[in-house]
């Protein structure tokens, strides 16, 4: 069973992860991912879908008040070369607020046919790794340079 | 139930109950819904194709489907259910691995990618959810455009 980015958007995600644990067959799967609350790129403080983000610690007790025994915990994160395109598309960005390129770009969708503007350096899958932790305390350690996404995989 | 509530039946379009009536797989018995409550207002955080957080976070989500892909490959999975699948653009990767069940509350689109696969996919409804099976997975084809 799969389930990502959902947990944090619930009330009372215990009532979910337990429906799951009761769906899955003996030792089937729950692969789960939540975004990771100590990161840099943690939002709740404007992100209103959000009811709670998680550090891995509160990731694990939710899994084991769901009757999880053996989660594996993974991280998702940008590769050196992502975060490289991370920075250097903030700056591209930045450019939009400058009056000349904004004209620019309106010539060009004029030019070219194209009612809205590409994305600047979009992501790419390869921008991603994901890379196992032994327990959440080295997880929990790396703080604002930790993983944006927490994927733990859980055993029924 | 008060503004925001919502009740889903994730039991109905769980894997391995493939013989039952769409109805059930859509609603499923009171007995299996999952009361989840979200804040009135603000029910999706969802990323939709032909818009700009389409544009900006695909590639960060298809990334963890291939992650969880390659984990249900190790395990030998048979039947995948993916739980709030948003519109359902994680099949086509899960579906490397086993057959898929893809869940969502509404507004999934039944769409992957090519006439070919959209004929093997049937679309299961409900009042509030709607599930999707994807047969004969294992031909479902990669592509990251809709």
């Amino acid at each position: 069973m799969v389930s990502f980015e959902t947990v944090e958007h619930l009330r009372r995600p215990a009532d979910l992860l337990k429906r799951c644990r009761k769906l899955l067959v003996a030792g089937g799967l729950l692969i789960a991912s939540t975004p990771n609350r100590g990161a840099e790129t943690a939002s709740l403080d404007w992100n209103n879908y959000r009811e709670h983000e998680y550090t891995v610690a509160e990731l694990g007790l939710l899994l084991a008040e769901a009757g999880f025994g053996q989660v594996a915990l993974y991280g998702q994160r940008l590769t050196a070369l992502g975060e490289f395109r991370r920075e250097v598309r903030a700056e591209l960005n930045l450019l939009r607020f400058n009056p000349f390129f904004r004209a620019g770009q309106r010539l060009q969708r004029l030019v070219r046919g194209r009612t809205k503007p590409l994305p600047v350096l979009p992501e790419r899958i390869g921008d991603f790794e994901t890379v196992p932790f032994e327990n959440a305390q080295e997880c929990d350690a790396l703080g604002a340079s930790g993983p944006s996404v927490l994927i733990a995989l859980s055993r029924s | 139930m008060g503004a925001g509530t919502r009740q889903l039946g994730i039991a109905a379009a769980a894997a391995g109950q493939w013989g039952r009536s769409p109805r059930f797989h859509a609603r499923g018995p009171a007995a299996d819904r999952v009361d989840v409550t979200v804040s009135p207002g603000a029910a999706f955080e969802r990323i939709e194709p032909d818009t700009a957080s389409w544009a900006a976070y695909f590639s960060n989500h298809i990334h963890r489907y291939m992650f969880a892909a390659e984990k249900l490959k190790e395990v030998g999975a048979r039947h995948v259910l993916d739980a709030a699948c948003g519109v359902g653009y994680g099949a086509c990767y899960l579906a490397d691995a086993a057959a898929v069940t893809s869940w969502a509350r509404t507004g999934m689109r039944a769409r992957c990618r090519s006439p070919q696969t959209a004929s093997r996919i049937e679309l299961l409804r409900g009042s509030r959810t709607t599930a999707i099976r994807w047969r004969r997975a294992s031909r479902l084809a990669h592509s990251t455009r809709w």
